[in-house]
């Protein structure tokens, strides 16, 4: 399969596209973490005392907690005191609309491939970019505000709606949760707030884009979305980097509340730079995902594609305490190179009759280590509690790693629970049956490939769907040999 | 006093060997065991296995008793056997027999052994890792003096099963044992070990096997642990499959308050591996099981299949661990683990893991954790069989099905009456 190690290696030498960076003044803290410096980030976005309080106590936490190693990954230590904990691209002053934006980062998030200004009249999708660590802008507002959706950046949302931050903020996963959710708490810059009121259906999927564009920083924001009784939404999620030599930190965290009947479905596409082929650069994406089912008949969905970033550490979970709440959790991952992922999801049973899904394919080439990591946990009184577990591994190349590691704790009598896990590489048969009917080894690899993340991929919206089985050809192609 | 000091005392007992390569042995553990101490939970390997009872009770090496234990002896599976009988951790010479022994079968038990040492013994005991251990491996390796000693000559096929018998009697007695096997190329050996105590006698018991399986060789194994219901069972197989080697087990985890069992493999090159085994989980019982099976060579093959039943408040924890080694290409791995959840206050928890570093290669797990299927107990309701029966019936199918393929016949007998005895509802448990 010489001809096919030709393409794959095209493949993989092929140029990170979104790894420009935009030359943008910015306002940058010195390197350093102290309660200086938290003081600082809160006096710049001009927070209320509560929130001061919140970080400082978040960080006194952080202090007395140490770095997890449980994860199946090996990554030189980080050294928190070097990364500057916050950049923000300077502006005299607030843009009240897109035309205020710095051109520049317009032009950047066209390259991206977001163009705001058509997205607004085209995509119909509402867009909140972060930049490094500030929001950037919020198309749509004005819509979403007429079906009583609220939908804007966190530091807006600590001013304009207080006690909502207040009653919800850290309430699935509190500061003390983890190191790194302990540190998103004392740091966090911005991120994404939404809130949508009862029986209301978003009119539209919402979606927030990331960047980090300035060296030496970490990027720390915190989404926080709120559904009420009856009501659902939509929530997208997309990530990219510019490439450099140094690793970079991100840290998020992100809190999903569904109250009574509620529908969340979170989408991530996750492309942040994951290093060069020796493994040189990359971001360490270190991340605490949560959702919350406080109400009976509750849903929560994420799916992610998991391409981008060298450390991935990640565990999007389910809290399954109203009666009859779903929990639902679909993952592509894919590393290659020296990317490491250690993945998976949690879903803990409460309530009665609570069912949870769990669909992970893991993708592994070149030197690279893909690790399922979950856990089901179906406590005492969890009636009927149903879970499906289904983890596939697919190995491409005799030097890279694949892992599952699931963790089952089945307290209750009446639950029912199923696990599967296979590993197995792209069989000689199936590439030769595809062959065989005139398509070339690349091309069968890739509808190989395709065919294995199927079940994944028709649970992302349609724009996210195109998208994510792009980076999926990108990051692979040429990878078999 | 704490536990570690506890049991300090009794390492001087066993300290003071003439023989270096029994102290090279020895040492590593027993430091490592004096600076760690027991286990806790807050070791991954040991997340769901509290050892807080077993830290708490002071057990103390039991005495030897030379009279003939009161035990009745006459298991089925002792029929047609060589038999091997450690009562509270010694040596019984009335009760064990092994006549007609054959000159290509080395068979003593270790306390004899020591006493003549002789090539045989010493390369039982090379070849053993010393830089590390499974924590309560350390702790057995600091104190055993008895065990058994197997070593079977080139191309020799001993058909009649080697049963080695474990009498607790002794309340809060310590038991320590350590069997060494070796089947040398093309030889084939069967044994059976059984585990038995009284109910109302605490004790612990701690024996690890191991066994080395060289080129085309084979050993079948069989493990019955029925330890007194208060008592502390812990006992590891550390498994070494040469090239084309080949071992069938089975376990059944039935007894003890609290139980724990490792199994260890090292597959080389075409090696053959079936575990299967059982564990029962009911009162407040503790059943654990661990395996961890590495492949190291090409085109081995290992099938694991287990079977849990947790009820009233017990609780069941497997473990299982596949690793393949860098370059070890055409392995074949399967597991599968199922579970019968019968109680609410009993509990299941599994962590099947796959660790893989080659790629052409075909592994899976299997987990399901669920209830008798209520549709069959209305069947056999509807055909005048009370639930309780009805449910009996069922569970006891549930395990059968892995008790059906041991051999030989007489212990499939002892292990299924074993079974009856222990399930849910055992006053149905009489054969027609």
């Amino acid at each position: 399969m010489s001809a096919s190690q030709e393409q794959i290696d095209n493949l993989i030498h092929k140029e990170y596209k979104p790894g420009f960076v935009t030359d943008l003044e910015a306002d940058t803290l010195p390197p350093g973490l102290n309660e200086e410096v938290i003081r600082a980030i809160s006096q710049r976005k001009n927070e209320p005392p509560f929130m001061l309080a919140w970080r400082l106590k978040a960080y006194e936490q952080w202090l007395t907690m140490s770095e997890p190693d449980w994860a199946y990954l090996d990554y030189q230590a980080i050294d928190y005191n070097s990364i500057s904990y916050y950049s923000a691209p300077k502006v005299k002053e607030a843009p009240k609309s897109l035309d205020e934006v710095d051109p520049k980062l317009i032009e950047t998030y066209k390259k991206l491939g977001i163009p705001l200004h058509e997205q607004e009249r085209l995509a119909g999708v509402a867009v909140d970019a972060v930049f490094d660590s500030v929001s950037v802008a919020t198309t749509f507002k004005h819509k979403l505000k007429e079906a009583g959706v609220i939908f804007c950046s966190f530091s807006e949302a600590v001013h304009t709606h207080p006690e909502l931050i207040q009653q919800y903020l850290g309430s699935v996963v509190p500061p003390s949760d983890n190191f790194f959710a302990a540190l998103n708490a004392a740091v966090f810059s911005d991120g994404s707030f939404v809130f949508i009121p009862k029986g209301v259906r978003c009119p539209m999927e919402l979606s927030t884009y990331f960047r980090i564009n300035a060296a030496n920083t970490g990027q720390f924001e915190r989404t926080l979305i709120i559904a009420e009784d009856y009501s659902h939404v939509s929530y997208l999620e997309g990530c990219t980097a510019p490439m450099r030599d140094e690793n970079q930190l991100h840290a998020a965290v992100v809190e999903l509340i569904a109250l009574d009947h509620a529908e969340i479905k979170y989408s991530t596409v996750q492309n942040w730079y994951s290093g060069d082929e020796e493994g040189r650069g990359g971001i360490f994406n270190f991340v605490t995902k949560r959702g919350d089912c406080r109400g009976r008949h509750a849903k929560i969905s994420w799916t992610q594609v998991e391409t981008g970033s060298a450390i991935t550490w990640k565990y999007p979970s389910c809290i399954l305490r109203g009666d009859h709440s779903i929990g639902e959790f679909y993952s592509v991952a894919v590393s290659n190179h020296r990317q490491q992922a250690d993945t998976g999801t949690k879903m803990i049973h409460i309530g009665k009759n609570t069912k949870s899904t769990i669909i992970s394919k893991g993708i592994s080439a070149g030197r690279a280590e893909n690790t399922y990591r979950g856990q089901v946990k179906i406590l005492p009184g969890a009636l009927n509690a149903r879970n499906y577990t289904q983890c596939d591994s697919l190995l491409i190349g005799p030097k890279c790693g694949a892992h599952t590691f699931p963790y089952i704790e089945i307290k209750e009598p009446t639950a029912r629970l199923e696990h599967e896990a296979t590993t197995a590489k792209i069989s000689e048969d199936q590439l030769f049956f595809c062959q065989q009917r005139g398509l070339s080894a690349e091309d069968a690899v890739s509808m190989i490939v395709n065919g294995f993340c199927k079940q994944v991929f028709k649970e992302l919206p349609m724009e996210f769907a195109v998208e994510a089985q792009a980076l999926l050809g990108i990051s692979l192609e040429g990878s078999v040999g | 006093m704490d536990s570690v000091e506890h049991y300090q005392a009794f390492f001087k007992t066993v300290e003071g060997t003439p023989l270096p390569w029994l102290e090279t042995l020895r040492a590593p553990s027993r430091e490592r065991f004096i600076a760690h101490g027991f286990p806790d939970t807050r070791e991954e390997a040991w997340r769901y296995t509290p050892l807080r009872s077993l830290e708490r009770a002071r057990f103390t090496p039991s005495k030897e008793v030379h009279a003939i234990p009161s035990e009745p002896l006459d298991l089925d599976l002792m029929r047609d056997a060589y038999q091997v009988v450690f009562v509270d951790g010694h040596f019984s010479e009335a009760a064990s027999c092994l006549e007609g022994l054959p000159k290509e079968v080395y068979l003593k038990p270790l306390s004899l052994a020591l006493k003549a040492p002789g090539e045989h013994l010493a390369g039982l005991f090379e070849n053993t890792e010393t830089a590390s251990c499974h924590r309560l491996e350390d702790f057995n390796r600091a104190l055993f003096s008895e065990g058994l000693c197997l070593d079977i000559q080139p191309n020799y096929h001993l058909e009649k099963p080697i049963v080695v018998l474990h009498l607790a009697q002794q309340a809060h007695g310590l038991n320590t044992l350590q069997h060494r096997l070796r089947i040398a190329p093309g030889a084939h050996a069967h044994l059976i070990e059984v585990f038995i105590g009284h109910d109302d006698s605490p004790s612990l018991t701690t024996s690890m096997t191991y066994a080395e399986v060289a080129e085309n060789s084979s050993l079948r194994h069989v493990k019955l642990q029925r330890e007194g219901k208060a008592s502390h069972h812990y006992s590891g197989l550390r498994l070494q499959l040469k090239r084309s080697g080949r071992y069938r087990g089975h376990l059944s985890s039935l007894g003890a308050l609290w139980s724990r069992t490792e199994i260890h493999a090292q597959l080389g090159s075409s090696a053959e591996c079936e575990l299967e085994g059982l564990l029962l989980a009911s009162g407040r019982q503790h059943q654990d099981v661990e395996t961890r099976l590495d492949h190291c060579g090409t085109e081995a093959l290992s099938r694991q299949t287990f079977r849990g039943i947790a009820h009233e408040r017990g609780r069941g924890v497997f473990t299982g661990r596949i690793v393949v080694a860098p370059g070890a290409d055409k392995t074949d791995a399967g597991m599968s683990l199922r579970n019968l959840l019968l109680s609410s206050e009993a509990e299941i928890d599994a962590r099947p893991q796959l660790e893989i570093h080659a790629d052409d290669v075909k592994c899976s797990h299997g987990v399901t954790v669920g209830q008798l299927d209520e549709e069959a107990v209305f069947t056999l309701q509807s055909r005048g069989i009370s639930e309780a029966e009805a449910r009996h019936m069922l569970t006891f199918a549930f395990a059968n099905e892995l008790i059906e393929r041991i051999d030989p016949a007489s212990a499939r007998a002892s292990i299924r009456d074993a079974l009856k005895a222990s399930l849910p509802g055992s006053d149905f448990g009489s054969e027609p």
